[in-house]
């Protein structure tokens, strides 16, 4: 230390007598005399030497011991003030005493106040200062205020702490000399400004050393506080070069790109320097960064690798190694930061409608989405890791690893006790068999519990309740009324089912394989409650799926004429076909996926159609009218076909192939497709009879009769279609349907329709083709992953290719359309549901709909201006034939980032879970997720909120922005000048009104097309798979920069800069407390290095 | 949905009209009704039509719709019919010559046996607005389907008698004798509720369409139909002593229970919040 307390000795030395004697005897008394005075003197000299040294020594160290009692008391006053400063404008919740939460937390209160802090240092939070206290509220103000004096000016001894000595920090340079912190004086009493200090030997001065004198001064001490939590630490982040292939799914901030930080010039050296075990090789570096490091939160070290133990060590690094690192790199970088492992997720906004209130029900027990941390365990368990959960404890204390859907595996079974039914809520005792999900006790449960009745029940909440406590509710459950060709709007509407079917595609996203994963789950059933209804949910894979039902409808010969003589018909059939589609993106990976390649599609039993003639009673007497026929798709009836991983990746029609092409019973002959020889697979339905065996001469063409309104009908009841697909045990197992709950027939097609026959459907019809041939009665999903919102009746007619770039994208008969946006609706565009919102110039009746919450929630075009898509050649909604790179991705593989939920399918047409709109209902899955198994803390996230946007640039740069593709085999990834500008624009927002969770940050980002100039969703999400797992908001994480002196005012002091300094301690102490309840996390002191 | 389509759907009624007084020629010139027509409202003039002026049916009652052959069509037929096409796969749909449609109600339940000319018969239920219909190909397979304004083959379980939803006091022409029974005549034309004029074409056919001519006998005493003309076709009406009991076959019931318990667990399903 370079200021330790002054060298107080005086000197006191002794004169020699002047006195002497007569005689030599007397003189050599007297010399022997003045020998011992001197001897003796010597002795006192050095006696006196000794006692001034051992007092000066006694002293130093008494008044160094004093100043260390002094800084820790200033330490822990400060962290104190910290503390209180979160209860500034609203109380805690003291429903457990020993548990106080702040649920009030807002944008307004989430940081620490900043005081004295200057424009110039971005990471300085606070100065001791005599402008204010530490923090002002409105319920309380800190008690800890500056006096006068700036720590630059002298003291009475000369003592003083200059801006150059601030810096030693190395996390920003004090301006100017008014900017450097002021003294904060400590008396007996307490914390004081002196600002009604007075001077005096007597009395309650401030200079009166008086017994029982409280004002008495006895030190001071300054502070700056800096905001840690927004830095890189260096002891996480950063990766080797020979892992620079893996950083690109980020994950975590060990793959912050430390490059982009101004001041590293060798990356590389350094984290080769700190990880030289785990940096050998690319995987031991990748099993570093998602296995051992994540198993101790980054808070150990592993063995063979180093660390930095200080940010003193941090400073030397720097000093000694400045081709690695220089001290530009400094005020980005720390060594300490923890944060909570726990979710702190709570609704931030109201929908509309009493159920819906989301934000002012957070705190709410019977509320479905609630304030993570306000719900409190209320019966005393054992949590899954071991730890007990005591009364008042949050109930969500870790977040849940994405890393345990590894276990959800195709081959995998799960009884009550295993590790899949105590985190998932499922069972199965077979393989082949579904999973069934349950309730604690095993019994299949009816419903997905809500926090409060998990914390009820006395257990953590499983994968399902978490995902149902994060995705707000009002946002499930979107259904239709009044206009379904089949009845599905009981299903949609039930919330639980959506929530089943997100799950079960995260499952899907992460495994390997293309197995769609099957979910039972029962609804109750009132007349036998023993006895409940089971249904099963899939998860969407890299599969074709049903995209239309179309029928065609056809005489057995043609009507011909000659002269007086019409051959008219005599039976009329009507032929189904289906439209089968892989909407997502071919990936590299798609044709090494397990799955399967065989699939069939089988009519459920209990579908019948009535197939009859029509006319107007107009028709003159004569004719005749056939028996409706009426029948079922014979149950042997069963339409074969294969799909290899290419197929079906643009809409078409289900037909044969090399694999079926030489025959099977089972396939029917249909006609030719238009690709080439394979024929088109369908089901045929046997009509009635010509149902007027004598026309009349009146009306003897075809014309005449169509002009009469003449024509036929057709009506199907429960007509369910199931696909199934071949399994590796050669199990058929559904995967979808057209369209409806599978095993429920009553939801599948009803409808009644007409049409007349052309006279050009004559049998065997013609070559397949959409134009002209097909009959109007044909049926589209919106998307052919799901039947939300039922299915519209489309035109085959018209639309000679569907969803390709030269069609209209149009239903005919768009009854989907006509409930979600009302009526009239001219255009009928089915394409507009990936867009939903208020398009940026008129569409005639198209405004988006509102979720059951009253939120109008985008598509995932959203960004993309919707006028003209269906002729644009530059729009890419992802429906549009030949786009690729907005169509969704299934990963197969395991998650890299939480981000990467976004991928997953959310089961309504054309949105997947959304993490990049202002008006997500699903942005709480980041907080409630994480991607590997941690302990209760962890280190490195960065705080979202940092005003250093080179952190974010780092955290940004290099994050894969399109998955490698067969479009585009290499992907694409953020460069780093668009990190820099994404970055900046998170500053900027965050500076303005700061980020309360990461879903803040995808509305404010959500319209920002300049930083972040893309409008695929795919791409902008890049920004939440980087930050996901590398951010945070709930956490203070400061570093106090304390200098405390020890000392007094003497007696004929007169002013506040009097103080006489006689000994002083500086420490750098770093904090982790967090918002939501005030408790320190981690603390860590290091002796100031200077 | 093109025009055409449309008016197709909304004829459907139309088409049992024409389906029911269409279905045989019982004599080589046309079946005229053994009905005397008022020369004047003169006669009985002290006898006048009465509300409902045509009885709803009963709780329990059971009647018999005969099917009159039409008159012979204006134009002699001159394209011979095409030979019948050869049965396929189970196909056994056949022309459809009624003659009488014999109806039950009982509660909720009705019954239609419809009798054809070749001797055939199929039996339909009604309950609670749906239809009960049997496949055609006597697989003992039902299909029940809920009754829709756009759905022709059931006219017979429209709510009244079939062909009277037109009378009104002003469409009251005399009293006259249907086969010896004194009955209110009634004369005007039954509109077909499936059609919109807007949705017709724009032709003579079309405008005829949406309405047709239509008599109709009702007995002074009961005023239960006696016979209703429309568009030449004839449907006598025999009423019978009201059927006490009438229970669903077992596989009706089969059908009818699996669609409640399909309504069921639909209804189950829903909104969950």
């Amino acid at each position: 230390m370079s200021f330790f307390p002054t060298n107080l000795v005086q000197r006191h030395c002794p004169r020699p007598s002047r006195h002497l004697g007569g005689s030599s005897r007397q003189g050599i008394a007297l010399v022997a005399t003045l020998a011992m005075v001197a001897i003796v003197s010597l002795l006192l000299v050095a006696f006196v030497t000794m006692m001034q040294l051992d007092r000066s020594a006694t002293q130093s160290y008494s008044q160094s011991v004093k100043a260390e009692h002094v800084a820790q008391g200033s330490v822990q006053l400060i962290l104190n003030e910290l503390q209180k400063e979160m209860a500034k404008d609203a109380p805690p919740d003291l429903s457990y005493p020993d548990f106080p939460l702040y649920t009030n937390v807002t944008s307004a209160n989430l940081l620490p106040q900043r005081t004295g802090a200057n424009v110039s240092m971005p990471n300085l939070v606070k100065v001791s200062t005599k402008a204010a206290p530490i923090f002002s509220g409105t319920l309380m103000s800190g008690t800890c205020k500056a006096s006068e004096v700036s720590s630059v000016t002298p003291s009475q001894n000369g003592r003083f702490v200059s801006t150059t000595r601030w810096q030693k920090i190395s996390l920003g340079a004090f301006p100017d000399d008014a900017s450097a912190p002021d003294w904060v004086l400590l008396t007996r009493g307490g914390a004081t400004d002196g600002a009604a200090s007075t001077f005096g030997a007597s009395g309650n001065t401030i200079n009166n050393p008086a017994p029982g004198n409280l004002e008495y001064a006895i030190g001071r001490f300054a502070y700056a506080i800096y905001d840690e939590g927004g830095l890189l630490n260096i002891n996480v982040a950063g990766y080797p070069a020979s892992a620079a292939a893996a950083s690109r799914y980020k994950g975590s901030v060990v793959w912050a790109d430390l490059a982009q930080i101004p001041g590293v010039l060798d990356a590389n050296a350094l984290v080769q320097w700190r990880n030289p075990a785990s940096s050998a090789t690319s995987t031991t570096y990748l099993n570093y960064a998602t296995n051992s490091g994540p198993a101790s939160g980054f808070a150990q070290v592993v063995p063979g690798n180093t660390t930095f133990l200080s940010r003193g060590e941090l400073i030397q690094y720097a000093r000694e190694n400045p081709t690695v690192l220089t001290a530009a790199a400094l005020p980005c970088l720390t060594t300490f930061s923890r944060d909570l492992n726990a979710p702190a997720w709570g609704p931030n906004i109201n929908g509309t409608g009493a159920s819906f209130q989301y934000k002012t029900d957070a705190n709410t027990p019977t509320g479905v989405n609630r304030l993570f941390p306000g719900v409190r365990v209320s019966t005393p368990f054992t949590r899954t890791d071991g730890t007990s959960a005591k009364a008042g404890d949050q109930l969500v204390t870790r977040r849940f690893p994405l890393s345990r859907l590894a276990s959800v595996s195709y081959g995998a079974t799960a009884n009550p006790g295993s590790d899949i039914f105590k985190y998932f809520g499922l069972k199965r005792s077979a393989v082949t068999d579904p999973w069934v999900y349950c309730n604690a006790d095993g019994t299949p449960a009816t419903a997905i519990k809500t926090l409060r009745q998990v914390a009820d029940e006395g257990r953590e909440p499983n994968f399902f309740e978490l995902l149902y406590a994060c995705i707000l509710n009002g946002s499930l459950g979107k259904k239709i009324s009044g206009y379904s060709f089949a009845a599905t709007d009981a299903a949609d509407s039930n919330p639980y089912f959506q929530a089943l079917r997100i799950g079960a595609n995260i499952i899907d996203q992460y495994d390997a394989d293309n197995y769609p994963t099957t979910l039972s789950f029962a609804v109750a059933n009132p007349s036998d409650p023993a006895t409940p209804d089971m249904y099963a949910f899939y998860g969407i894979e890299d599969l074709p799926y049903p995209n239309k039902l179309m029928t065609k409808w056809a005489t057995d010969r043609p009507v011909t004429k000659t002269s007086p003589t019409i051959n008219w018909w005599t039976k009329f059939k009507v032929e189904m076909f289906f439209e089968m589609w892989n909407p997502h993106q071919e990936m590299p990976s798609s044709g090494s996926a397990a799955g399967p390649t065989q699939f069939r599609i089988i009519a459920d039993p209990a579908g019948m159609y009535e197939i009859g003639s029509r006319t107007l009673s107009s028709v003159p007497t004569g004719f005749k009218h056939a028996t409706p026929s009426v029948g079922a798709i014979p149950a042997d009836t069963i339409v074969k076909f294969n799909a290899t991983p290419g197929s079906y990746r643009e809409p078409y029609v289900v037909r044969q192939d090399s694999a079926t092409l030489a025959g099977d019973a089972s396939i029917l002959s249909f006609p030719t497709s238009p690709a080439g020889s394979s024929r088109a697979l369908g089901f045929k339905l046997n009509g009635p009879a010509m149902p007027y065996p004598t026309p009349p001469a009146t009306h003897n063409t075809l014309a005449e009769l169509n002009s009469t309104g003449w024509g036929y009908y057709i009506t199907l009841t429960d007509m369910l279609f199931s696909f199934q697909y071949l399994d590796t045990s050669g199990q058929w197992k559904t995967y979808a349907t057209f369209a409806g709950m599978a095993d429920l027939p009553a939801s599948g097609v009803q409808q009644t329709g007409a049409v007349f026959p052309n006279v050009n459907n004559s049998y065997p019809l013609p070559s397949y083709t959409r134009a002209g041939t097909m009959g109007s009665l044909s049926y589209m999903k919106s998307d052919p992953r799901t039947w939300r919102f039922s299915i519209s009746q489309g035109n085959p007619d018209t639309n000679t290719t569907p969803y390709q770039a030269d069609n209209p994208l149009i239903a005919s008969t768009d009854k989907v359309f006509k409930a979600l946006y009302g009526s009239p609706f001219g255009n009928l565009r089915l394409d507009l549901l990936a867009h939903n919102q208020t398009p940026p110039s008129a569409i005639a009746g198209y405004n988006g709909y509102v979720d059951a919450d009253g939120i109008k929630r985008p598509g995932d075009s959203f960004l993309e201006n919707p006028v003209g898509w269906e002729t644009s050649a530059t729009a890419k909604p992802p429906m549009k034939g030949g786009v690729s790179e907005t169509r969704p991705i299934i990963l197969n593989r395991p998650f890299r980032s939480v981000g990467e939920l976004g991928y997953v399918f959310r089961d309504m047409p054309w949105k997947s879970l959304d993490l990049f709109s202002a008006d997500s209902a699903d942005t709480g899955l980041l907080d409630a997720f994480c991607i590997e198994d941690s302990p209760a803390f962890t280190s490195g996230r960065v705080n979202l909120n940092t005003r250093n946007a080179s952190v974010l640039k780092a955290v940004l740069s290099g994050v894969t922005t399109q998955e490698p593709s067969t479009t585009l085999p290499a992907g694409a990834t953020m460069d780093a000048a668009t990190a820099d500008s994404v970055a900046q624009a998170i500053v900027t927002a965050s500076t303005a009104t700061p980020l309360v969770d990461l879903g803040d940050l995808a509305s404010r980002l959500a319209t920002d097309t300049t930083s972040l100039p893309s409008t695929n969703k795919l791409v902008r999400e890049a920004v939440m798979r980087s930050l996901a797992d590398s951010a945070s908001t709930r956490t203070w994480n400061l570093v106090v920069d304390v200098v405390a002196q020890v000392g007094r005012y003497s007696a004929n002091a007169t002013a506040l800069d009097q103080f006489v300094v006689e000994g002083e301690r500086r420490y750098w102490v770093h904090v982790a407390i967090d918002r939501y309840t005030g408790k320190i996390i981690d603390q860590y002191v290091e002796t100031a290095d200077e | 949905m093109n025009k055409l389509t449309m008016i197709v759907s909304l004829a459907s009624l139309a088409l049992w009209c024409t389906t029911l007084v269409t279905g045989l020629s019982l004599t080589s010139k046309g079946a005229e009704p053994d009905a005397t027509a008022p020369a004047s409202a003169s006669a009985d003039s002290a006898l006048k039509p009465f509300p409902p002026y045509v009885a709803p049916v009963g709780e329990n009652a059971d009647w018999v719709m005969r099917i009159l052959p039409a008159k012979e069509a204006a134009t002699t037929p001159e394209i011979p019919a095409p030979a019948p096409a050869a049965a396929e796969n189970g196909d056994s749909t056949t022309s459809d010559d009624v003659t009488e449609i014999h109806m039950t109600k009982v509660g909720d339940l009705q019954r239609a046996v419809v009798l054809r000319k070749d001797g055939t018969s199929t039996e339909y239920y009604h309950l609670k607005n749906f239809n009960l219909t049997p496949a055609s190909d006597r697989s003992g397979k039902v299909m029940v389907v809920q009754q829709n304004a756009a759905l022709p083959p059931y006219p017979c379980f429209a709510k009244g008698f079939f062909g009277v939803a037109w009378i009104r006091p002003e469409n009251f022409a005399g009293v006259a004798t249907y086969k010896e029974k004194k009955c209110f005549y009634y004369k005007g034309q039954q509109a077909n509720p499936l059609v919109k004029e807007k949705d017709l074409p724009a032709d003579a056919a079309g405008k005829a369409a949406a309405a047709q001519p239509a008599e109709a006998w009702v007995d002074c005493k009961t005023q239960l139909p006696v016979a209703v003309k429309i568009d030449n076709e004839l449907v006598e009406f025999v009423h019978n002593p009201a059927a006490k009991q009438l229970e669903l076959p077992p596989p009706y019931l089969a059908a009818w229970k699996f669609h409640e318990n399909q309504q069921r667990r639909l209804n189950s399903m829903g909104l969950v919040r």
